[in-house]
């Protein structure tokens, strides 16, 4: 069970940091956008979607690693006082019962979204046209690593459920 | 009684919703397994059209060009909140402003509305001022209370005063002309304002008629500088975030650039600032980057979860009973928005702002709307009660981030205490721009017309 956890742990993590510096190119299109419309008035025609795409990409893939550091905001008001073993087992019926089901469906409906896209090869209906269908792939495999990553968390509360004090 | 109407189901949910809250799973999760299960009694169980209206709402929240301001926002606040812009200011204030009756707790209001004003996220300053000034507030014998409510209060006004995340949330949700995110950073800037006006008197007053609340710093440490070094203090560490909000909110309101525009300026502004103080890096560019993207999808999921449980409660019909309720029976306009109000203040006590807003604002905008109540002075009401849902207890999401900084000694009692006299601020600020609604449209009318 410590091999899973740590596996996916760390694909999740590496992959979620690699794309946390997505932002930067973010700020660089748009900043080259603006600079193209009033220096140059030749504003690109690729610069709007451009930019979607980015922090479409952006948030997507790193969901998972925001669910690996406990970022998701949750409300602990009843919870909260329950000790370490308490908590856990309400993970434990909470994930396996809310998450799991829903997030796994939802991987696999957004894997189905994008296999249908790319089967033929989506593109924007734009004047610009690019590929929309890597960019619905990237989506599904966020929700992919989302699961993983929820899979993770309810593993890691077994664990605590099965450690002795 | 007939369990599939939409009545029945429309309070099912909510007690569904709140029932799975308890449990203590991060709410986006609980918002969208929620919308699924009664996605699914809706729609006779067919799982497969669900989620692929699921992915589908996915794939337009990729494509919402508004959104994009969000992790812009955010990584222009994380670059500044390293940046120690709010720290020098301080610095500069503490020394001006410390022979004044209370003149330290002034000083962090107006660090706090500076900060707020580039700045879009509250986390940084509840923090950086808890860090800060609390132990010097606290080492002058300034009041626990006083002092905990008023970085708690002061804090919170990033949240509302524009660049500010809530607010392009809320102009992205909704998706409306009146409610765009310009409208809505033009429309905030004076009840912004006006709230840390309110701190501010309040403050000074209760220092005057008591001043061992808020005792004054010592002639010799005021007299340390001459005051020829105390106006080039205090200039130095204000003109840089001033001309930051000058680039940000003036291009905005000028109309030369969008929001999302702005916020890319802003952020490569920041990095500028973060460099002019030594303070950039390649180790701080990489955090803030690691930051950034946790906070961002912190926001997206509760996006995410709440376009799903508001998609299904729409198409239940969920939002034909609730308009029912409030539009339908005998109660007036005005006591319809009191109780909208009055549910948002209440879900503020427990939930975290973003939560709030995706589940009301599409249910209670349409009945705004049908009010013939203004929009954007009905989506700032709900602003500003959203910012007073970080200082409401038990759950304020400020008295958690101070209390996790505060200096020994300052338990959560104290902050209790402290926040309840500016939650009435808050309120008499509420009743103010309901009473005079030109507090909001007045200067979204001054650049775009009305």
């Amino acid at each position: 069970m410590d091999g899973i956890i740590r596996t996916i742990d760390t694909i999740n993590e590496k992959i979620g940091q690699f794309n946390s510096l997505l932002v930067l190119p973010l700020v660089g299109v748009v900043a080259y956008e603006i600079v193209m419309r009033y220096a140059f008035n030749s504003p690109t025609i690729w610069g709007f979607e451009l930019t979607m795409f980015i922090y479409g990409v952006h948030y997507m893939l790193g969901l998972a690693l925001t669910e690996q550091t406990g970022g998701h905001v949750k409300v602990e008001i009843f919870t909260s006082s329950f000790g370490p073993k308490g908590q856990a087992i309400f993970n434990v019926i909470g994930y396996t019962f809310l998450f799991l089901p829903v997030f796994g469906v939802m991987a696999y409906a957004a894997t189905q979204y994008a296999w249908t896209s790319t089967s033929m090869l989506e593109s924007n209906p734009t004047s610009w046209a690019p590929p929309i269908w890597p960019i619905k792939s990237l989506m599904a495999l966020g929700f992919t690593m989302l699961f993983c990553q929820g899979l993770n968390t309810l593993l890691k509360n077994i664990q605590i459920l099965r450690s002795k004090d | 009684m007939d369990f599939m109407s939409p009545e029945f189901l429309t309070v099912a949910m909510f007690v569904a919703l709140i029932a799975c809250i308890m449990l203590g799973l991060p709410l986006a999760f609980t918002l969208a397994a929620v919308a699924t299960l009664f996605g699914l009694i809706d729609n006779g169980f067919n799982a497969l059209s669900l989620f692929d209206l699921y992915a589908n709402n996915c794939w337009g929240l990729m494509n919402n060009y508004t959104l994009v301001a969000i992790p812009l926002f955010i990584l222009m606040a994380q670059l500044l909140d390293r940046s120690k812009v709010a720290e020098k200011l301080f610095e500069a204030l503490y020394v001006v402003m410390g022979r004044v009756k209370g003149g330290l707790g002034l000083a962090v209001v107006v660090v706090c509305t500076v900060f707020a004003a580039t700045t879009g996220i509250i986390g940084a300053s509840v923090v950086a001022m808890g860090l800060l000034a609390a132990p010097a507030l606290l080492s002058k014998g300034y009041q626990k209370e006083l002092t905990t409510g008023i970085i708690c209060s002061s804090g919170t006004l990033g949240i509302l005063i524009p660049p500010s995340i809530m607010l392009v949330v809320y102009g992205g949700l909704t998706g409306m002309k009146e409610t765009s995110v310009g409208q809505l950073f033009a429309g905030a800037i004076v009840p912004g304002v006006m709230l840390a006006s309110l701190y501010f008197i309040y403050i000074f007053i209760r220092c005057v008629l008591n001043p061992s609340l808020g005792p004054t710093i010592s002639e010799e440490e005021a007299n340390k500088y001459s005051t020829a070094q105390k106006w080039s203090m205090t200039l130095k560490s204000l003109v840089p975030p001033m001309a930051l909000i000058l680039t940000v909110m003036g291009t905005i309101l000028a109309g030369v650039a969008t929001p999302t525009e702005a916020a890319a300026l802003g952020a490569m502004g920041s990095g500028v600032l973060a460099l002019l103080n030594r303070a950039l890096s390649i180790q701080v560019i990489y955090d803030s980057c690691v930051s950034t993207l946790k906070i961002s999808c912190m926001v997206m999921m509760l996006f995410i979860g709440g376009k799903f449980f508001s998609t299904v409660f729409l198409s239940m019909g969920g939002g034909d009973v609730v308009a029912d309720l409030l539009i339908g029976g005998s109660l007036s306009p005005n006591m319809a928005l009191f109780v909208m109000m009055g549910i948002v203040f209440l879900m503020g006590m427990f939930i975290d702002w973003a939560a709030i807003l995706l589940v009301t604002v599409p249910i209670f905008m349409p009945i705004a709307m049908e009010l013939d109540f203004n929009p954007l002075w009905f989506s700032m009401l709900i602003c500003v009660n959203l910012q007073t849902s970080f200082l409401t207890p038990p759950f304020g999401y400020a008295l958690f981030y101070l209390l996790g900084v505060a200096p020994e000694g300052v338990k959560m009692t104290h902050i209790y205490k402290g926040i309840l006299p500016f939650v009435g601020l808050q309120i008499i600020g509420l009743v103010l721009i309901f009473m005079f609604p030109e507090i909001v449209t007045w200067l979204p009318s001054m650049f775009f017309g009305s």
